[in-house]
């Protein structure tokens, strides 16, 4: 009896399989997002987890000078440890940001160069589909 | 020579078809060692140093993703200092978060060698931890490994005091609070470490980057090297004594030991037996593909009962360049 399986194709499709499972499971995940939607989605996530480690910081920070603060508290001009703060946490949260900025749009990068030849895979699955429809 | 190629070669065919079952044993390994290192160590939780539970994170980590290792690895260590003092575990449980929110949330995949490098100077070949993170990762490692050793000195410190802080019953939180922190704070001799660390991996990076003959076995020797510049000067410069015969052996055995993973390791391309399944308009697919392997590994074949192999080229899949 004469099999139906086209080698080639069982060949491109197991490569193509391979790759979801494996290296192109993120790059995958990462291209269901428009470029812009991915990185800012990262840059929020990040600038929420910086200002949980600041405010982590701070308390630690707090603690550590807990006496020193309790004697200084009347005489300390607070608008300007207001202003300090704020401009620390500006800054701390900033530079998270502009890290994670520059870390996800690499991996957006690399993602889509990935697929580049997963979509070149897709378009020869097509046309040998074709083919093979033509033939039969 | 031949004997050990032959012997690499077996485990690659061993390897690629009981991977599944490896990288479960391997895992459960990593984490029993790990917790049974941390019971050893710390200790201070009579409840928690029991094989028992160890043994049932383990079977329990080793069918779950290899990060989730660290996190019970984190818990062991904030519960054992919690019962030596609070102060100790808000500190050490701090650092933790810390890592996890501003680090390791972008390179989860260096997150072991946080982990790694703590066993390593338990082990006694912790100058081989930053040669075989230069050769792994990335110039960026030097952060993670920076941290193993971070986590390292702190428990080594917390366990130095241990009787000290117990003592200190009478004195405020914020005392012991501050005698913690302080402590950690200003070693110095952690301080070598990282820095001697850091310039030894990125060191080893660079070089193994470099297209020239050996590159990888220069980037051991250099980055050996460079380690015991680095910890000279910078204990030199902060004032630390150190044992110049011992950092100059130790980075000997770290040569040693870089260089069997580099042998066994990133030498050979251990590609898996894939299962995959898809399916067409006609038919459902359930394809196993077995890796070709090029060296003859019939005597190993006949004693060891594994499947001998089909010969041919090594072919690996090349990306597809589409001709327009």
């Amino acid at each position: 009896m004469k099999s139906h399986l086209d080698g080639n194709r069982v060949k491109l499709m197991t490569r193509m399989a391979s790759y979801e499972a494996n290296e192109g499971k993120d790059a995958i995940r990462i291209c269901r997002f428009f470029r812009s939607d991915y990185v800012v989605l990262n840059v929020v996530r990040a600038a929420v987890t910086s200002t949980i480690a600041f405010f982590l910081l701070g308390g630690l920070y707090v603690y550590y000078n807990i006496d020193k603060l309790l004697q200084d508290i009347y005489s300390m001009d607070i608008v300007e440890v207001g202003k300090s703060v704020i401009t620390s946490y500006v800054v701390f949260v900033g530079v998270f940001a502009l890290i994670a900025y520059a870390v996800y749009s690499f991996r957006y990068d690399r993602a889509r160069k990935s697929l580049k030849d997963y979509n070149n895979a897709l378009r020869d699955l097509s046309e040998l589909s074709v083919k093979n429809q033509l033939k039969g | 020579m031949e004997q050990v190629l032959l012997a690499r070669e077996y485990i690659k065919v061993f390897f690629s078809r009981y991977e599944g079952y490896i990288v479960a044993v391997l895992k459960f390994l990593l984490c029993f060692t790990v917790l049974t290192l941390i019971n050893r160590e710390m200790g201070y939780m009579k409840r928690l140093d029991n094989t028992s539970i160890v043994l049932i994170v383990s079977l329990l980590c080793s069918f779950l993703p290899a990060n989730l290792i660290i996190f019970f690895a984190a818990i062991f260590a904030v519960l054992h200092t919690y019962a030596l003092s609070l102060e100790c575990a808000v500190v050490i449980g701090a650092l933790f978060l810390l890592l996890f929110l501003l680090y390791y949330r972008y390179s989860p995949r260096d997150a072991v060698a946080v982990l790694m490098t703590p066993i390593a100077f338990i082990l006694k070949v912790p100058y081989s931890m930053p040669i075989i993170y230069g050769m792994v990762g990335t110039p960026l490692s030097a952060l993670s490994v920076a941290c193993g050793v971070i986590v390292y000195y702190m428990i080594k410190y917390i366990n130095s005091i241990s009787e000290v802080i117990s003592g200190m019953g009478e004195e405020t939180t914020v005392v012991r609070f501050k005698f913690v922190v302080d402590g950690i704070l200003h070693n110095r001799e952690m301080i070598v470490m990282v820095a001697a660390f850091a310039v030894s991996l990125i060191v080893v990076n660079l070089i193994k980057r470099l297209s020239v003959p050996y590159a990888w076995w220069i980037a051991i020797g250099m980055g050996a090297f460079a380690d015991i510049v680095a910890v000279v000067v910078v204990a030199s410069r902060l004032d630390v004594s150190v044992k110049t015969g011992g950092v100059i052996l130790g980075n000997i055995i770290a040569v040693l030991v870089a260089s069997v993973v580099k042998f066994f390791v990133f030498s050979v391309d251990y590609t898996r037996t894939e299962r995959v399944q898809f399916e067409d308009d006609e038919y459902y697919y359930y394809v196993k593909a077995v890796p070709k392997n090029t060296m003859n590994i019939g005597a190993f074949a006949e004693d060891g009962g594994l499947d001998r192999p089909k010969q041919g080229k090594p072919r690996r899949p090349k990306p597809r360049e589409r001709q327009e």
